[in-house]
Order: C-alpha cells, then structure tokens, then sequence
C-alpha cells in the first residue's frame, strides 16, 4: 500500500518536471547606472617665452598666435578657463630683485603690466595675480584658443645720462603665466 | 545599535566613492615662464678720493697707520646695473717734487729702506684682518672665506679701510703721493 502511494507521488513530481524551467523564465530586470567622470587636461604652448632685452617703461607685444590654449580631445566636459600672473623675480636672487605686478594697468618703479589678447578680439585684457576670465565662453574637448602678451616694463630705477636702467643689468627676469580650468 | 551606527556610516563612504574621482579632476592649468632680459651699465664710485696719512702732520719711520674709520672709511659704490668683482691695486709713493724719487711698494707686506706696505680690511671681514695691496691688479677679497668682493647690483655698497706701513729708511721732509685704483669688472 505504502509503496503504491510512493510510487504515485514519484510519478507526479516526474510528471511536473519538464514543467518547472516554464516557471522558473518568468522576466527579470537589472538595471546598470554609471555616471562618466567628468575629467579634463588641458595644454598650454610655449612653455617658455622670452621677450629678449627690454628697456624700462616700454611696452613689448607678442603676436596674437604666438601662445596657444588647448583643451585636449580625450576630455570628457567643458571647462571655464582663467588666466593669472605672478610677481617678476630676478633668476639669479629672486629674494633680491623684483618687479610687483600692477592691479590697475600703471606701471611705476619696480611694477610692471601684463595684458592678453584672444587672437581675433578687440582689446587686451589685464592679467593680474587674482583669477581674470580667460575666454567668456566655455571650451569644449578639443577647442583651443590662441592669444598674445602685452608687456609695459616698470619706469627706471636709476638713470644715467639720459638713459634710464634697471638696477640689475645683464640679468633674466623671470615671470610665470597660468591658464587654469574648472569644469563648466 | 554601534552595528547599526557603523553600517551606516560605511554606505555614506561607499556612497560617496564615485564622486570622488570627479572632485579631484575637475580642474587643470597650464603655465607659461615669460623671461626679460634687462640692460646692462656698469660703474662703480668711491666716496673718499684722499687719505691724508697724518693729516698735516709728518709720517714717522717704520710706522704703521690706518684710516681713521678702519673697516668703513671708503665705500663703494655699484653706480650701474651690472654684478661687479672689485679689483685694488697700488703704486710705488712719488715725492711730489721729483717723482723719481720714490718709495717703493712692498710686494711682500715687509717694509724697508724705502719700501712702504699697504693693506685694505673689508668692513665685516674677520676683526683686523688685512690683504695686502700690491702693484698687480687683484680682486678684493674677504680674509675670512677668500670669497671675491662682488657688488651685485645698482645701490649696492661697500666698505673698506686701509693700513699703511711705512719705510725703515727715508728722506724726511718730502712730500711722498701714491695712488690707489679701486676697479670693477663685470663678475
């Protein structure tokens, strides 16, 4: 008797056996979300300029191509740009000799101007050691700006004849530029 | 509870970690070394253009004497632009009457019949140290380290004294003029 019942039971649970995989495919859903760092480089050329010799209280341009902006292609955003500027020390003794930066484009004994110029814009824009906008748009992967310096040299620390010098002479005076970049 | 408390915490930190990349790339610069070179003038001026040895007195025999300010009677000046190396050289003592006649100036720091020395001491050198002035041009230098005598730029000053010692032997009553050249020459 007992082994009847087994013996049914078995041929029931064999009997729903090709029915459990129909069961067990009923649609299952996961979903994926992932959000792509925003990350940048950018690339500014030349890393070195020299303006040659310069005479004091004189203003020296460079052409409006001659420093180029980059923001490299494999970026993943736009980015705001600034651009700001530092004190111009003496190479040989930066702690000896050196010219203060103008904030409000004079220059005078010991301080000098820089300014900017996007090529294809109008006017030159002062750079000073706080942060300026470098282009009023946003640059995109790939985008680049060209642009030029202006420089006014400091008015003379001494005069001799009727020539008036820095007080180190022969000697590189040496000033940093930098472009930076935030996500836009 | 604290399970609870640091369970937590952990899902804010493991929540945070893919946001973490993005804060710490979100900016960039790029820096260009803009260089000036500047004009160069070179000169350099003394403030003392006499030394009267004993004022209007007579000098004695084998007799040394110093400036009245040892270390800082002369200065230097740097009246250019330009990093100087200071040259000093001496020349034998003329009777002002008869220039051939002269007191000759010791190459050796020894005195003799008519042969006088001459020393400078640089204002801050080792307390009375001296170097010899001789007839050959030669940079000043500092006793305590033999570093050359540099003027580095525009304004830049310094000070020196001299000793002088006279001959064993001499013809008293004449009136003996030497010259010192102090010189610069571009470092």
């Amino acid at each position: 008797m007992k082994l009847g019942i087994i013996g049914i039971l078995l041929a029931g649970i064999l009997a729903l056996i090709p029915c459990l995989p129909a069961t067990a495919q009923d649609s299952g859903t996961i979903t994926i979300t992932m959000t792509g760092a925003k990350e940048f480089s950018i690339n500014l050329t030349p890393a070195n300029w020299s303006f040659g010799t310069v005479s004091p209280n004189t203003v020296n341009t460079t052409d409006l191509t001659q420093f180029n902006l980059t923001v490299n292609p494999t970026s993943t955003c736009a980015v705001n740009t600034y651009i700001t500027g530092e004190n111009a020390v003496w190479a040989d003794d930066p702690g000896a000799y050196n010219w203060t930066l103008s904030s409000n484009e004079q220059n005078d004994i010991k301080v000098y101007v820089l300014w900017f110029k996007l090529d294809g814009e109008e006017s030159y824009i002062p750079i000073t050691k706080g942060q300026t906008s470098f282009y009023s748009s946003t640059l995109g992967p790939g985008d680049s700006k060209q642009f030029g310096l202006k420089l006014l040299t400091p008015q003379p620390d001494f005069t001799e004849g009727a020539t008036g010098y820095f007080s180190v002479g022969s000697a590189i005076v040496q000033t940093h530029v930098t472009v930076s970049a935030v996500v836009a | 509870m604290k399970i609870r408390v640091i369970t937590i915490l952990l899902a804010i930190i493991l929540a945070a970690i893919p946001y973490l990349p993005v804060v710490a790339e979100d900016d960039g610069n790029g820096t260009t070394t803009i260089t000036m070179n500047t004009e160069a003038v070179m000169g350099v001026s003394l403030d003392q253009a006499e030394w009267r040895v004993e004022g209007e007195e007579d000098v004695s025999l084998n007799t040394t004497y110093k400036t009245d300010l040892p270390a800082s009677w002369c200065t230097i000046t740097n009246t250019g632009n330009t990093n100087v190396t200071i040259f000093i050289k001496g020349d034998d003592a003329k009777w002002v009457s008869d220039p051939s006649k002269k007191w000759t100036l010791s190459s050796t720091g020894n005195n003799g019949k008519n042969i006088y020395a001459l020393w400078y001491h640089i204002k801050g050198d080792t307390a009375d140290s001296y170097t010899l002035v001789s007839k050959d041009l030669a940079s000043m230098k500092w006793t305590r380290d033999a570093e050359l005598l540099n003027l580095a730029k525009h304004s830049d000053t310094q000070q020196f004294g001299l000793k002088l010692l006279t001959p064993t032997q001499f013809i008293g009553g004449r009136t003996m003029e030497a010259q010192i050249t102090i010189s610069a020459v571009a470092a």
